[in-house]
């Protein structure tokens, strides 16, 4: 169902498209040879070129271009030949060249996609362009009432922006488109995703209008928006406020506004509307960046295979329910997680719901992640198999499965210390059956005369009884059956 | 080219400018726009936009970290700092 504002006076559509800049998984800066890992002291990784000293010029990272050229190919956009480096100038503490290295006229790749589930079901969202730049450092204002503290260890780390069309129209659609590209990303090893240490930053660009309107409304542009959670917030506040504003008969200003994660809202940056003047230029420190088309189709020949592509293989050739499939394609490790499961045969569907509902809940609970988990694959599928064989019922199987949680015991070791292993045996369960039988005489009649047909349930219960909850409850029931029909005859 | 174009190029590029100099950079400028246009008066419509004089591609170097000064070296040039910090006028939104 499409996403509508009611307003008082009727109701509106959102157009959205939003910017994400990912930073480009690297072990050195986009230019210059300095470290990029997160959480170093505050400029201990700065090379002279980041800290714009004199008579010092910026090198490409190749492995940075060959990142983003993935990146561009897996969103199925087209990657250029040539592409130029330009500058982007604007004056700010933490960018101390005067400029940000960015692309513009010309940039890596154009014209990409990607599918989102949202709102309207399945869409294709246009990607209208992917570039490389720099990041700028980080300014700390709260150490000082009358200073900021600037700490370039950021400046010059290499992120892609990825721009999409305006084709997001609702929150869940932006959401997942989000959920997505990050999913992409971390498949291809090309970013982390970190959205916490600000691996992925997004900013949207919000318009609305009538109903019907063709024409786009004035956007503003929020920026901030760094989880997916606050992306849907930030959504539904911005857009109900253009409404607010535009039925009181006012207009949209296009500025640019800031998300504050503690209060959800975004406030407007006054400021930044004469920067966005950036005087872009081709910068005269560098040469076009010029790919060889065969390069470029190795690299696409190479890719591996992409979330939405392993989440439709496990849906056909496992038969499993598709928001299964997604969770255990979303992220890789689930993924191989799953693969290491089901490799030795065992029934996909029965696996994935399991992982789904209690490894992943257990993880959850945990804040663990699944590559870290106590449980291996190997040990959870002799658990699984357990159950398969009817030696565990499911619910001793969860049991088991949160002793084995603490960690350092096996299944079958905890089986066995508890003396949980369900009896499946005929002949062993067949005499306790026997013994129920002898020892209710009364409750036999019952059933013969057909007074009381129901007593064989009953039954079932004694058998359980006797056999400590050990006994493997289709088989009790099959034999109770089975020795009371004996007896009628 | 008016004066106030002028003041909001100056601005934008932090440079300040007199006001009694503000006609004589407009027309400097107005004269720099002049060859511009002449410039552009060149048919070009089959020819790729060069961004640069010199021929060839940028060299690309391989992805290793090499530091090429250290944090005291890199603090050392800036008027102030503190706790490894460049500390500069209070700039905040």
């Amino acid at each position: 169902m499409t996403w509508r504002i009611q307003g008082a006076s009727g109701a509106w559509e959102a157009v959205m498209g939003l910017e994400v800049h990912a930073q480009i998984l690297t072990v050195s800066k986009l230019f210059s040879s300095a470290a990029c890992a997160f959480g170093a002291e505050a400029n201990a990784q700065v090379n002279l070129l980041d800290a714009a000293l004199p008579g010092t010029l910026p090198v490409c990272n190749d492995h940075a271009v060959t990142q983003a050229v993935r990146t561009a190919l897996a969103l199925s956009a087209t990657v250029h030949e040539t592409s130029v480096f330009e500058r982007k100038n604007y004056f700010y503490a933490d960018l101390p060249l005067g400029y940000q290295i960015s692309q513009y006229q010309q940039p890596l790749a154009t014209e990409g996609e990607l599918e989102v589930e949202g709102e309207d079901g399945t869409r294709r969202i246009g990607i209208e362009r992917l570039h490389m730049e720099q990041d700028a450092g980080k300014s700390v204002h709260d150490m000082h009432d009358s200073a900021s503290f600037v700490d370039l260890n950021r400046a010059g780390v290499p992120l892609m922006e990825i721009v999409s069309c305006p084709d997001l129209r609702g929150p869940k659609e932006a959401a997942s488109y989000l959920r997505r590209l990050r999913a992409l990303l971390r498949t291809l090893g090309t970013c982390d995703g970190n959205m916490n240490e600000g691996s992925l930053r997004c900013d949207i660009n919000l318009s609305v209008r009538r109903v019907g309107d063709t024409e786009l409304g004035t956007r503003t542009e929020t920026k901030n928006v760094n989880s997916v959670r606050f992306v849907v917030q930030a959504i539904e506040r911005e857009a109900a406020r253009q409404v607010a504003v535009l039925e009181e008969g006012g207009v949209i200003v296009q500025e640019t506004r800031l998300f504050d994660p503690n209060k959800g809202e975004s406030r407007s940056m006054r400021s930044k509307e004469e920067a966005h003047d950036y005087r872009y230029f081709p910068d005269p420190d560098l040469l076009p960046l010029v790919l060889r088309a065969e390069w470029i189709e190795q690299q696409r020949a190479s890719l591996p295979e992409l979330p939405q592509a392993r989440a439709r293989r496990f849906e056909e050739t496992f038969g499993l329910a598709p928001s299964a499939a997604w969770l255990l394609s979303e992220e890789p490790d689930n993924a191989e997680y799953f693969e290491a499961l089901i490799c030795g045969g065992r029934d996909p569907v029965r696996c994935a719901n399991w992982l789904v509902t209690n490894l992943f809940s257990a993880l959850n609970e945990s804040g663990i992640e699944i590559a870290d988990s106590p449980v291996s694959p190997d040990e959870l599928g002799v658990l699984l198999d357990l159950v398969e064989q009817d030696k565990l019922s499911g619910r001793q199987a969860k049991e088991v499965f949160e002793e084995m949680w603490q960690g350092g015991k096996s299944a079958t070791e905890i089986v066995k210390a508890r003396g949980l292993e369900q009896i499946s045996d005929a002949d062993t369960l067949r005499a306790a059956v026997e013994l129920a039988l002898n020892d209710n005489p009364e409750q036999v009649e019952d059933f013969l005369s057909g007074r009381n047909e129901k007593v064989a349930g009953w039954f079932v219960g004694q058998v359980m009884k006797a056999t400590g909850g050990k006994a493997n409850p289709q088989l009790a029931n099959r034999l109770v059956q089975e020795a009371l029909a004996k007896r009628k005859s | 080219m008016d004066t106030s174009t002028v003041k909001k190029v100056a601005s934008l590029a932090r440079l300040r400018v007199k006001e009694e100099e503000i006609t004589t950079i407009a027309q400097e400028l107005q004269a720099i726009l002049g060859l511009v246009d002449q410039l552009a008066k060149v048919k070009i419509d089959n020819t790729a936009p060069m961004t640069t004089p010199s021929a060839g591609k940028t060299p690309l170097r391989p992805d290793a970290i090499e530091a090429n000064a250290s944090r005291v070296q890199i603090l050392e040039n800036a008027p102030q700092s503190e706790e490894g910090f460049f500390v500069v006028p209070k700039v905040v939104e």
